[in-house]
């Protein structure tokens, strides 16, 4: 059944998946060239120097690239089946309906979580003869809290998609606002203890409210 | 034990109700109509059967159990064909059998193929490419190949032309007799429903108006052609005994639930001359039509 669920969702998102994961790769290339160019032109150790001053990160361009393709995700998830109501369909299917919302859910939040572990690969892979291990730690811890936002920022798009009246739309789109309000946080490393338990909590919230519309969209509490 | 048991079904949207204490039951292997008007609570009832709808009020049963708590082995008893031949769009005629197939362990490859060969479609041909036509025999093949004992069809006919109307309805009718399937169907399409069902269940306003055999619905109302012994206006209005009527000069055509000897007495009381009265062939939409009124 579990397998059903997931080919369904593969078939949906296999060429976001693919294009996805391009952009991703093009832009941590793309962020490689960058550090390249400022160490050739200011020399590896006052590139550093000047990161470590401003307390600042090279990659932070790059991190609202997350939280977008995670909203993203959500939509090309979830548009399909709220047009002309398929979410039915997949809900009649013969399995447990909340076996099959967190299977919906636990294939999208698997995707990004491989998508963006790939392009951490490539970051790692790439980033290693220039920074150092501790450097490459603080970026991941970075990276981890961003991927957190961005498993909320999915959620939340779900959310807005199955809910089915309009000021639940409009109290979740509020939400999306001001939960996408991190994007605006000076990412400076020691922020980001704090904000990961955070996020982690924001993360299981969500998951579970939106089981809660999906089973509640199946068994009747809102007409059709 | 009744494949669905239905019980004072009641429910409102906002207050506004649109199923007042309906009850009903389809026994296995009979195939039930549901008819009725737009707005009459098919499509509620559907939902209800479906569990996607919790009623007001009433018990709703299929095989046993609650509709809004039918568990999975249940449901992969079940085959339910959506309102439009709702399908995955972005899905190829390939992969919706693959997915469908991988929850029902009976299914059944054969029927699949077959249904979808005679289209001439090929595995690789995406379901919104398809005309409407084309996939409600998807949507069909998709649902006997799952081999369900029970098979729900909301208004099957919907925007489908009248080649792919009778294919949809032969293939439905050819294949339940075969393995006996208990069917639940609805459509505005009337004469349709006359070729297939067993059972009729009319809806108006909420209420269930008939519940029967169609050998009884069709028994409940005639068609009569009234010969006018001189051209007349006849006010339809003071024909109280007639559900419907339609004048042409000097004839008039009537629908009534009386039979021909107190029709005759009925003229008469109304001082209205006749030459002749004789009960013409009806079709179930006519009848349909007489008992529930043209608007």
């Amino acid at each position: 059944m579990l397998k059903g669920v997931f080919y369904k969702e593969y078939i949906k998102t296999r060429r976001t998946l693919l294009w996805m994961l391009l952009v991703l790769i093009g832009a941590t290339f793309a962020l490689f060239l960058f550090v390249n160019h400022e160490i050739e032109v200011k020399q590896v150790s006052f590139f550093w120097f000047q990161q470590m001053v401003s307390n600042n990160l090279f990659f932070v361009w790059m991190l609202p690239v997350f939280p977008l393709m995670a909203a993203i995700f959500g939509v090309v998830q979830f548009l399909p089946e709220t047009i002309g109501r398929r979410f039915r369909l997949s809900l009649f299917m013969p399995e447990n309906e909340l076996v099959i919302s967190f299977s919906m859910l636990g294939f999208g939040l698997l995707a990004l979580t491989l998508l963006f572990t790939l392009q951490f690969v490539v970051f790692a892979v790439l980033f290693s003869g220039i920074i150092t291990l501790i450097w490459l730690l603080a970026a991941a811890k970075v990276f981890v809290c961003f991927w957190l936002f961005s498993f909320a920022t999915y959620l939340l798009i779900v959310l807005i998609f199955i809910a089915q009246k309009t000021t639940y739309r409009m109290v979740l789109a509020v939400t999306a606002l001001v939960q996408s309000s991190i994007l605006f946080i000076k990412p400076q490393l020691n922020i980001f203890d704090c904000l990961i338990p955070y996020a982690a909590i924001l993360v299981m919230l969500l998951f579970f409210s939106t089981s809660f519309f999906i089973h509640h969209y199946k068994t009747g509490s809102y007409e059709l | 034990m009744a494949v669905i048991d239905v019980h004072n079904l009641s429910h409102a949207y906002n207050k506004k109700p649109v199923l007042k204490n309906v009850c009903f039951s389809v026994e296995k292997g009979r195939i039930l109509g549901i008819i009725g008007k737009n707005g009459a609570g098919k499509s509620t009832t559907i939902n209800v059967l479906n569990g996607f709808l919790f009623p007001n009020s009433g018990s709703v049963k299929v095989f046993g159990e609650n509709s809004n708590e039918l568990t999975a082995d249940t449901r992969r008893r079940i085959g339910v064909l959506f309102e439009g031949h709702l399908l995955h769009n972005y899905m190829t005629l390939k992969e919706v059998a693959n997915y469908t197939k991988s929850f029902f362990p009976q299914w059944d490859d054969e029927t699949y193929n077959k249904l979808t060969l005679r289209l001439k479609l090929l595995d690789k041909q995406k379901i919104s490419t398809l005309s409407c036509g084309q996939r409600s025999q998807v949507a069909l093949a998709l649902l006997l190949a799952q081999r369900a004992e029970l098979l729900i069809l909301d208004d099957f006919s919907m925007g489908l032309d009248p080649g792919y109307r009778r294919l949809f309805v032969e293939t439905l009718k050819s294949y339940v007799q075969y393995h006996n399937t208990t069917v639940l169907i609805t459509s505005h399409i009337i004469q349709d429903l006359e070729y297939l069902v067993d059972d009729i269940l009319l809806l108006n306003k909420g209420e269930a108006l008939f519940n029967g055999t169609l050998t009884s619905f069709m028994q409940s109302i005639a068609r009569y052609k009234v010969l006018l012994v001189e051209p007349q206006v006849v006010n339809p209005e003071v024909l109280w005994f007639a559900n419907d009527v339609f004048q042409v000069e000097n004839e008039l055509f009537i629908l009534s639930r009386l039979a021909l000897n107190e029709l005759l007495g009925a003229f008469a009381a109304l001082n209205i001359q006749v030459t002749q009265i004789k009960s013409i062939p009806m079709s179930l939409e006519d009848a349909f039509i007489g008992l529930t009124g043209k608007f």
